[in-house]
């Protein structure tokens, strides 16, 4: 199990404030405060999403270069934690930039007088430490029967306009390699690090969701999780990247891994096909370990999914969609495409109107695919008309703006909420809006595992082994044999 | 959940009861109860029906599935299937409130609400 910590952009931003008014001001001064923080459990990452900050009042502490706090202090935060069904975590500046090590005192500190108390809340002490030039260091203290033993977080993410990743130095590092040298040269190894630091999930391996996995692969990332429990068909092959004659009946995220093992550009990279749909158990924890999420997916369930672990999990949620209109004598009317990022401080996709919690229980309970309803109701029929350059503009558009939120930096226009373009009129548009205040999912923002999907389905097994290159040369040889 | 719901509805004035669709293509609670038709062909005409609900979702996902007690639809809806239970034929009907439910305060979603912009309206158009 690993460890990482998340914060909402807004939620960083007013911590960063107070833990580094001092030094923004040339005083050395460190500073500290409490917060809460609740837990992500994916299938094999724990992580601690921050979601209230506790800000000292007059007499919680003490500054004097270092920093101390009273114990009525510590009292109010894991009082707090209890009533909130939180765990506590202790936020405190350092002097120098960067992550951050831990002195003996902070251990000190950390380990004998925060984590016992902050165990009243059952859940393990999140440590917290803010470098004088923003980066965070994160680390969790629970009680092992013995002792409280720390485990080091591997990354702390910032989510909200952008993305911000702050990497441990034990964490694997970025490879420099000839294979990458355009692409570093083109935005610098630090946002080249972050990009091979990210774990990114692609779920719906069709035509889009296998152009955004090559194209991932060829930008270096190292760690890409696919889900889909899909194969491929006959009418997939005018669309789907890699695919040809030979795979059909195999499941597309098979087909998809094996190529992209051999083409992706990083030193070491590992790619985790998973048969399944991401309502299945194990796909939806799987999903819970990734910091970037892509929504290849057109169903309203999977959507939904998707868009609640963007606000539950603070995981962003990358969507797009192709909407293609034909006149009735069969000629294309127009084709349009949209990329919606969901996340903590932007649009959620329930509110963009990609779907509606009605879609959601009609596809629960097998309606929405009834084509005498849908021609008859309100909820637009679904249509799966569509051409592979559609596709590839698409797939790569949401590596676009997965590539902006990294790349972001703070002169930087504000990132638009949804990217609109028509084939027709040869025009891309942008659209900057809010949720609707009633919105129920951006009002779970960071509650993690405190929250469950109502429409989870158990794993279900799929074990076909993938099939090697031998036996797909020797099922080649035999139908040549028998012709 | 079911008896959130039942509640949202008796403090309605309705006498709604809990019941299992066991044989329904996907089986699910149900909520039965009778209302009075207020406006259309069938006003003023007593009618039974039950509503079906995913476990756990409610209220943020709504009932879609409406069941009548017999057919009295004039055609404007199509029956999704035909239930047997408690021997009587229930019409279901997927009739979810798509254009106004996700833009409600997380207070107003509740069975007044659904009852009185949704239902009633459905009845009128029977």
């Amino acid at each position: 199990m690993s460890f990482e910590a998340a914060l909402p952009e807004t939620l960083a931003e007013k911590a960063e404030t107070h833990l580094l008014r001092q030094y923004r001001q040339n005083v050395q001064q460190e500073d500290l405060c409490f917060a809460l923080w609740r837990p992500s459990t994916g299938a094999s990452r724990t992580t601690g999403i921050v979601t209230e900050l506790i800000l000292p009042s007059h007499g919680d502490r003490n500054l004097h270069g270092n920093a101390s706090f009273e114990s009525h202090y510590l009292a109010r935060a894991a009082r707090r934690a209890c009533q909130t069904n939180s765990g506590v975590a202790f936020m405190h500046s350092h002097p120098s930039p960067g992550w951050q090590a831990m002195s003996n005192v902070d251990i000190v500190a950390e380990r004998d007088r925060i984590a016992p108390p902050a165990r009243a809340a059952r859940l393990p002490l999140l440590g917290m430490t803010i470098g004088t030039d923003g980066v965070w260091s994160a680390r969790f203290w629970s009680w092992n029967g013995r002792e409280y033993a720390c485990s080091l977080c591997d990354k702390v993410r910032v989510v909200g306009r952008g993305i911000q990743l702050y990497i441990s130095p034990h964490y694997t590092p970025f490879v420099r390699s000839a294979r990458l040298r355009r692409t570093v040269d083109t935005w610098g190894s630090d946002c080249q690090a972050v990009l091979a630091a990210l774990r990114i999930g692609v779920v719906g391996l069709g035509s889009v969701g296998a152009i955004i996995a090559e194209t991932l692969g060829r930008i270096g990332t190292t760690n890409l999780l696919l889900i889909d429990a899909d194969r491929v068909k006959e009418h997939n092959l005018d669309r789907l990247l890699y695919a040809a004659a030979t795979d059909i009946g195999r499941f597309k995220v098979d087909m998809v891994a094996n190529r992209l093992r051999s083409s992706a550009s990083a030193t070491t990279f590992r790619v985790d096909p998973k048969r399944a749909w991401i309502q299945e158990g194990d796909a939806y924890e799987a999903a819970l370990d990734c910091d970037v999420l892509f929504s290849a997916v057109d169903r309203p369930l999977p959507k939904d999914l998707l868009n609640n672990i963007a606000y539950v999990h603070c995981i962003p949620v990358v969507s797009g969609g192709i909407r293609v209109a034909t006149k009735p004598n069969g000629r294309l009317a127009d084709a349009t495409w949209s990329v919606v990022s969901a996340g903590p401080g932007a649009r959620c996709l329930r509110c963009d109107g990609q779907y509606t919690s009605s879609e959601v229980v009609m596809e629960r309970d097998g309606s929405l695919d009834d084509p005498t309803y849908v021609g008859r109701s309100s909820i637009p029929a679904q249509n799966n008309e569509n051409v592979f350059p559609f596709a590839s503009n698409l797939g790569s558009l949401m590596v676009l703006e997965m590539l902006r939120a990294i790349l972001r930096e703070q002169w930087w226009p504000p990132k638009p909420t949804r990217l609109h373009y028509s084939y027709l009129m040869n025009r891309l548009t942008t659209q900057i809006a809010t949720c609707q205040p009633s919105c129920s999912v951006t009002a779970r923002t960071g509650i993690g595992d405190h929250w469950t999907y109502p429409f989870l389905d158990a794993p279900v097994d799929r074990g076909e082994r993938p099939r090697s290159r031998i036996r797909r040369l020797w099922s080649k040889f035999r139908k040549w044999f028998q012709k | 959940m079911l008896e959130r719901i039942a509640d949202e509805l008796r403090s309605n004035g309705f006498a709604p009861r809990v019941v299992e669709f066991a044989n329904s293509p996907s089986p699910c609670h149900a909520i039965i109860f009778d209302i009075e038709v207020p406006v259309g062909r069938h006003k003023d005409k007593m009618l039974t029906l039950a509503l079906s609900f995913q476990d756990g979702a409610y209220p943020e996902y709504p009932p879609h599935f409406v069941y009548f007690k017999s057919s009295v639809d004039s055609g404007k809806f199509t029956t999704h299937f035909i239930l047997q239970f408690e021997g009587v034929t229930w019409f279901a009907y997927s009739l979810p409130p798509n254009d106004f439910w996700d833009t409600l305060e997380a207070s107003q979603k509740n069975m007044n609400t659904y009852v009185k912009r949704h239902l009633y309206r459905i009845l009128a158009e029977l």
